[in-house]
């Protein structure tokens, strides 16, 4: 999979990777046991900091969405509950962005099935081999 | 006779010069990184046009220098030294006029930068052009063969060194060692460019965010033909070795070989710039698909560059990067290692001198 690394974006950019595995896996373009570099291989190909790759790994290591090989590999290994009280308080926090805004539960959650629909986890992905 | 030489290296260096800037990557002119939807600024073309038109001058002085000059040894070893320093002012002078437009045009405002890496194509296998290797280690046991068989007929005294004219104008006495100075020449040679040829597909990656899934198929094909390159050149190198080793142990007549030696090498480096240039580096020439277009631009680091020409940056974990302005690596020089490898080719250069001066 493509894992971009966006520059003048303002979030952190362990952020952003940690985002595109979550997301990547959610949508299929990377599958559970499948390898991703080491964290100095990304690195050097993203020409970011080390610690910066190390602390997305960490993060999706301790929620539950990577296991950390020897060497510094990591590979897709989801394990853990779902919900989390973290997880809940987040989208709590992204569904009142939008009601306080005034849009309707309905619109709310047909927009919620729309990006569900995207998702099929463990599937064919519409990426190439090669991404 | 040495003046051809510096001649033939001369036009050889003056060409790739004036091809260089349609094989750089198109982001890249003269080491400026500029966004994609600037490429068309006329000053661009413009400092390309004068950076050719001043290739010419220089290059015809060297020309003249070689013919004038060409039989002092040290002159000779000069002409291509002096050459290619012009040649860094032609080039340095193209990429401040650009540095000075992107800045005072600000063409990078508004831009989305990023950075993009294939997880797929770095763990991809990577195959090993082994046939290549044999080839080139090939030569070398025929060479090392050849050598074993004439030993024993080989007098007491070897001619080493040949002058300008092809006449011997140094000897040594026999040993396996000065005797096969070339096929040990050859040995250190393949290893170093199969080692080579090992790290080229594991670099990494450089991908335009612009459209990753093109610029992928382009980085594959660059990374696997400049391994293939590196083991053909090697091959010919050490073809030139075995004829050079030929006339040492007086199979070949001494009076023909120089240039009919370097025949191999001048055809690997014909060859290499061919190749090179046909690919762009990065593999940017390389005809590909369009790909899906992200919108992204390709990250301003011009800071990290100086001159365009010396990459430091202590914060990418890389060794080596891919130059700005030619075809092939460079060291990151923010990264100690770097300096390690510095020194080990200083050391691996300085090799043959040492182990003469202590046999």
């Amino acid at each position: 999979m493509l894992l971009y690394v966006d520059l003048t974006d303002g979030r952190p950019v362990y952020q952003q990777l940690r985002d595109q595995v979550v997301e990547g896996i959610a949508t299929g373009a990377i599958a559970e046991g499948e390898r991703l570099p080491t964290i100095r291989q990304l690195a050097a190909d993203l020409a970011i900091n080390f610690h910066t790759v190390a602390r997305a790994y960490d993060l999706l290591r301790q929620e539950g969405f990577v296991q950390v090989g020897r060497r510094n590999g990591a590979s897709i290994c989801v394990r853990g509950e779902a919900a989390s009280p973290e997880w809940r308080a987040a989208l709590r926090t992204t569904l009142a962005h939008a009601y306080a805004k005034g849009m309707a539960s309905e619109e709310i959650l047909r927009i919620c099935r729309e990006i569900l629909a995207t998702f099929q986890k463990g599937g064919t992905s519409s990426e190439t081999t090669l991404a | 006779m040495v003046a051809i030489v510096d001649i033939v290296l001369v036009l050889v260096l003056a060409y790739a010069q004036w091809r260089m800037p349609d094989a750089v990557h198109p982001t890249l002119p003269f080491g400026v990184r500029v966004p994609e939807d600037r490429l068309s600024e006329p000053v661009i073309a413009g400092t390309k046009r004068s950076y050719r038109i001043a290739i010419v001058p220089v290059a015809a002085l060297a020309v003249v220098a070689s013919i004038l000059l060409g039989n002092d040894a040290t002159a000779a070893g000069l002409i291509p030294v002096g050459f290619i320093a012009l040649m860094f002012l032609d080039y340095y002078a193209a990429h401040r006029a650009l540095q000075k437009a992107k800045e005072q045009q600000r063409w990078y405002e508004g831009k989305r930068e990023a950075s993009v890496a294939s997880t797929t194509a770095r763990l991809a296998p990577k195959r090993y052009p082994t046939g290549l290797l044999l080839a080139a280690i090939a030569v070398v046991a025929a060479t090392a063969a050849l050598g074993i068989l004439r030993y024993p007929h080989l007098p007491p005294v070897l001619a080493t060194h040949f002058g300008a004219n092809g006449q011997p104008n140094g000897w040594e006495t026999k040993t396996p060692f000065s005797a096969f100075s070339l096929v040990w020449m050859q040995i250190g040679l393949t290893a170093l460019f199969a080692v080579m040829a090992y790290f080229i597909p594991r670099t990494r990656q450089e991908l335009s965010p612009g459209d990753p899934r093109a610029s992928v198929e382009r980085h594959l094909r660059f990374q696997t033909a400049m391994a293939n390159v590196i083991l053909v050149l090697a091959s010919l190198m050490n073809i030139t070795m075995l004829l050079a080793s030929l006339t040492i142990w007086g199979v070949l007549p001494s009076g023909v070989t120089p240039l009919v030696a370097l025949l191999p090498v001048l055809v690997g480096v014909l060859y290499t710039l061919w190749v090179t240039l046909r690919l762009g580096q990065g593999g940017s020439r390389i005809p590909v698909p369009a790909g899906e277009q992200t919108g992204y631009v390709s990250r301003d680091d011009d800071g990290y560059w100086l001159a365009g020409s010396l990459y430091v940056n202590r914060k990418d974990p890389a060794i080596f990067v891919q130059r700005r302005f030619g075809i092939g690596w460079t060291l990151n020089f923010g990264h100690p290692v770097s300096w390690l490898v510095l020194v080990g080719i200083v050391v691996l250069a300085a090799l043959p001198a040492l182990l003469k001066a202590h046999p």
